[in-house]
C-alpha cells in the first residue's frame, strides 16, 4: 500500500456522502481500507441535534418542498424544484442552479449535504424486475450487460443493509420476481392504508383496457417494500436487521417521510454511516473541482476546495487528496458534471448522455366516502401489471403507485384549497365562511386521493447534463446544463396510463379532477396528439455515466468502473442503462454493494502490484 | 380598540370552530398579534364589529386562512408566512377531517390502516 506521510495519501477517495458513497465507504472501510470521503455539502456535527434541527425547519417551512429541512448552500449548490415555473402561454422558466435548455424541464432536484437526496427519499425499494434489465430486446433503450440473476445476491444484501419491509410471497405473486426460496425480508410488510383496502375492494379481480395491449390488464392492489422499520420478521436469516431498527424506531405515521421522517424509521445514508469503522473520514463542505489524471490514464487524486459560509463562500481552500483508487458518488448529474470538467472517461462520447428520471403522471380526485387521507408513508400499494410485457415495445411501461396523500403532489397541500374556498366558495362566489367552511373542507380533504404513473423513460443521447464556460457557480465550478425532453414512447406511455386512469375512476366512482394548464404550477405541461398533459419528476435521475459492455458504447462496465481509468469509479444511478419502473434507490444500493466487492479486489491487486 | 375576546368572538364566526375549540390550539395570544401588527387596530375593530360584513373581507379571510393553516396570507407590501411550526401543526385544516398536520404528529404504527375517524 503506498501512502505518503501525515496521511496525505488515501487508499480510496470517496466522492459524495450520499446512498452510494455511504455504502461504499462502508463496505471498504470494513475491509480496513483507509477512505476519505468528501462531501460538497453541510454536515450537522452532532447527527442527533441536526436531526431535531431538521425536523423543525421543515415544520416551519412555507414550503415544504423536499429540500426544506436541510441547510443548502451556494458553494455548493442543490437543484430545488422550486426553481422551476410554468409559463402561462406552455413553456417554463428555470430560476436556480440548472442551466436549462430542453423543450421540457428536467423537474427533478436533489440535495447536496451529508447524507445526500437519501434524506429526503421516500423510502420505497422494490426490485426492478428480471425484463427490466433487457430493455434493449424490446426495442426500447439499452441491455444491461448484468441480469437480474447476478444482481440478485446484492439486492438482498441491500435489503439486509439498508432494512426492507415487504412480504416476499406478496412480491414474487403480485410482481412476478423470483425471490429465492425461502428467502424472507428482514421485517414484515409494512402494512397497507385504508385506502388501499378501499382501492383493493373495488379494483382486485377488475380489468381495464390499455389502448396498447391486446387484451385487458388484470388489476391487483398489491404491497410495495419499504425501507422503513416496521415489525421484526423471525424467518429472515443471518444477522438480517444489520441496517434496520438499530438508530430508528418503529415507523409511527408521521405522513411526511418526503422529506424527513421525525422518528427515524426511514433509512437514510446517516444510518450506514453511524457503524463506518475507524478507517472512514468524513470531511464536509469539500467541494471536488476535478479528477486529477496521471499519464499512464490512472487517476492519482482529486482536487477540491473546503469553505464556510452559505451564500458568500469565505476561508475557501484549494486542497488535493491523493489515492489508489477514486469512486464518483456525488449523484447522476453531478458525476457527470465532475467527469466533462476533468476531461475523464469520455472516449464513448457518452458522458453525460442518456440523462432519464422517472417523469410521473398525476392525476387526481375525491373518492366517495372518507379514506383518511394525510397518512401514513406517501405510498404503500400499487397496480402492478402496466410493468412487463410485450406493450413495452410500444410504449413506456409504468408503474401506478397509489397516493396517500391526498392531492399534495398534484396541486400542493390543502392550502391552496382553503384558500379557495375561502376567495371565491360559497353561493355568490365572495367566499366561503363559518360552519359551511369547516363541512366543506372536512367533507372534502378527507376523500382526497392521487395516482402516480411513474414512467420509464428511454435511454435517449439527446437528453443530457453539459458544461459551458459562461455558466459558473460561486465557487467557480460548472453549473450543469441540461437538455432534456420526452420521447414519442415517454408521451405515449403517459397518454395510455391517462386512459388507465379514466377507467380506474369509473371503477372506484371517484370524482376525477385532474386538469393540466399550462401555467405556474406546471412547468412540466404538454400537448400530445392534441390532448393536455404534464408531469412532475420523482427525483430519479440516471444514465449519465451510462454501464455496458463496450468502452465504445458505454461509460463504466458492469462493476461501474470508468473503462478509460481502470481505478475511477463512478457509482450510483448514473451508471444505470435502463431506469425501468422501479424506484431506484434499491438497485442503487445493490450496485454498490456489488462494486465495492471489485474494488477491495482492486485495491488488493494494487498492493500486490506495489509491493513487487 | 378590539378586545382579544371580541377578536376570538369574530374568528369563531369566521372558521366554524367555537372560541374553545380554538383556544384549545394554544395559538390564540400568537395569532391575536399577528392580526394586530399585520392589519392594525383600526381595521381589526371593523372586522370585529361585522366579521362576515362586506367592509373587511379580505381580512376576514386572511384570518379565517390563519386559523386554518397557521399562515399569514400574502398582502400588497409582504409575502406570505407561517406563524410557527406550532401554528402549522394546530392548522384546523386537518381538524376538520379528522386528521393531523404531517409530520407533526406520531400517530403510531400501522394507525393509517384504520378506517378514519369521520366514517367511524
Amino acid at each position: 500500500m503506498s501512502e505518503l506521510e501525515g496521511g496525505r495519501r488515501w487508499d480510496v477517495i470517496v466522492v459524495g456522502a450520499g446512498f452510494a458513497g455511504s455504502l461504499v465507504a462502508q463496505k471498504l472501510g470494513e475491509q480496513g481500507w483507509r477512505v476519505l470521503v468528501l462531501e460538497a455539502g453541510h454536515g450537522a456535527p452532532d447527527a442527533g441535534s441536526g436531526h431535531q434541527d431538521a425536523v423543525e425547519a421543515y415544520r416551519s417551512a412555507m414550503a415544504k418542498v423536499p429540500n426544506a429541512p436541510y441547510r443548502t448552500s451556494a458553494v455548493a449548490p442543490s437543484a430545488d424544484i422550486l426553481d422551476l415555473s410554468g409559463s402561462p402561454e406552455g413553456g417554463y422558466r428555470a430560476d436556480g442552479y440548472f442551466v436549462q435548455r430542453g423543450p421540457l424541464p428536467y423537474a427533478s432536484g436533489y440535495l447536496r449535504a451529508n447524507g445526500g437526496t437519501g434524506l429526503t427519499w421516500t423510502g420505497l425499494t422494490p426490485r426492478m424486475h428480471p425484463e427490466d434489465f433487457r430493455a434493449g430486446d424490446f426495442g426500447q433503450g439499452r441491455n444491461w450487460p448484468i441480469g437480474y440473476d447476478e444482481l440478485e445476491p446484492y439486492y438482498r444484501a441491500a435489503e439486509r443493509e439498508i432494512g426492507v419491509a415487504a412480504d416476499a410471497e406478496e412480491q414474487r405473486e403480485g410482481v412476478g420476481l423470483p425471490l429465492p426460496d425461502g428467502y424472507e425480508f428482514p421485517m414484515r410488510a409494512i402494512p397497507r392504508s385504508y385506502l388501499d383496502q378501499v382501492m383493493a375492494d373495488a379494483l382486485d379481480g377488475k380489468c381495464v383496457q390499455d389502448p396498447t395491449e391486446e387484451t385487458p390488464t388484470p388489476l391487483r392492489v398489491v404491497g410495495t417494500p419499504h425501507a422503513r422499520n416496521g415489525r421484526p420478521n423471525p424467518g429472515a436469516v443471518d444477522g438480517a436487521m444489520e441496517g434496520a431498527v438499530g438508530s430508528g424506531k418503529l415507523c409511527a405515521g408521521y405522513a411526511s417521510c418526503v422529506p424527513i421522517c421525525p422518528s427515524q424509521a426511514k433509512y437514510t445514508p446517516l444510518r450506514t454511516q453511524a457503524r463506518w469503522g475507524g478507517s472512514v473520514t468524513l470531511v464536509t463542505r469539500a467541494v471536488v473541482s476535478r479528477v486529477r489524471i496521471g499519464g499512464n490514464g490512472r487517476v492519482t487524486g482529486v482536487d477540491y476546495r473546503t469553505y464556510e459560509g452559505d451564500d458568500q463562500p469565505t476561508a475557501v481552500a484549494a486542497r488535493t487528496a491523493e489515492a489508489d483508487l477514486v469512486v464518483l458518488a456525488a449523484h447522476a448529474i453531478e458525476n457527470a458534471k465532475l467527469l466533462l470538467a476533468s476531461g475523464a472517461a469520455n472516449s464513448s462520447d457518452q458522458v453525460g448522455r442518456n440523462l432519464m428520471d422517472h417523469p410521473v403522471l398525476l392525476t387526481w380526485g375525491l373518492m366517495p366516502q372518507q379514506v383518511g387521507a394525510y397518512r401514513g408513508p406517501g405510498s404503500t400499494s400499487g397496480l402492478e401489471g402496466f410493468r412487463f410485457g410485450a406493450a413495452r415495445a410500444r410504449r413506456a411501461p409504468f408503474r401506478v403507485e397509489i397516493g396517500n396523500w391526498g392531492w399534495t403532489w398534484a396541486l400542493g397541500p390543502p392550502d391552496g384549497r382553503v384558500a379557495e374556498l375561502l376567495r371565491s366558495g360559497g353561493p355568490q362566489g365572495r367566499g366561503l365562511f363559518g360552519p359551511q367552511l369547516r363541512r366543506t373542507l372536512g367533507d372534502r380533504i378527507g376523500r382526497e386521493f392521487a395516482f402516480q404513473f411513474e414512467m420509464e423513460q428511454d435511454a435517449d443521447p439527446a437528453n443530457r447534463v453539459t458544461i459551458d464556460d459562461r455558466h459558473r457557480d460561486a465557487l467557480g465550478n460548472p453549473r450543469p446544463v441540461l437538455h432534456y425532453d420526452l420521447s414519442e414512447y415517454v408521451k405515449r406511455g403517459i397518454a395510455a396510463a391517462k386512459t388507465v386512469s379514466d377507467q380506474l375512476f369509473a371503477l372506484l366512482g371517484a370524482e376525477d379532477h385532474t386538469r393540466f394548464e399550462p401555467g405556474p404550477a406546471w412547468p412540466g405541461y404538454f400537448e400530445y396528439q392534441g390532448r393536455p398533459y404534464a408531469y412532475r419528476a420523482a427525483g430519479h435521475g440516471a444514465g449519465t455515466h451510462i454501464m455496458g459492455d463496450s468502452p465504445a458504447t458505454s461509460v463504466v462496465d458492469q462493476w461501474q468502473r470508468c473503462w478509460d481509468h481502470p481505478n475511477l469509479y463512478a457509482v450510483g444511478c448514473g451508471s444505470m442503462p435502463t431506469v425501468a419502473t422501479s424506484n431506484p434507490s434499491l438497485t442503487m444500493a445493490a450496485l454498490a454493494l456489488r462494486s465495492a466487492e471489485r474494488m477491495h479486489r482492486d485495491l488488493l491487486a494494487r498492493q500486490g502490484v506495489d509491493h513487487l | 380598540m378590539a378586545t382579544i375576546d371580541q377578536f376570538m368572538a369574530a374568528s369563531a364566526e369566521l372558521t366554524g370552530f367555537s372560541v374553545e375549540e380554538l383556544r384549545a390550539t394554544g395559538m390564540a395570544d400568537a395569532y391575536w398579534a399577528v392580526v394586530l401588527e399585520q392589519a392594525g387596530a383600526e381595521a381589526v375593530g371593523r372586522l370585529v364589529a361585522a366579521p362576515l360584513g362586506e367592509g373587511e373581507r379580505e381580512l376576514a379571510r386572511a384570518v379565517a386562512q390563519l386559523w386554518y393553516l397557521g399562515s399569514w396570507t400574502a398582502t400588497a407590501d409582504g409575502r406570505p408566512f407561517l406563524v410557527s411550526s406550532a401554528a402549522y401543526a394546530q392548522g384546523l385544516v386537518w381538524r376538520a377531517f379528522g386528521g393531523q398536520a404531517p409530520g407533526a404528529v406520531a400517530q403510531g404504527f400501522g394507525s393509517w390502516t384504520a378506517a378514519p375517524l369521520g366514517v367511524r
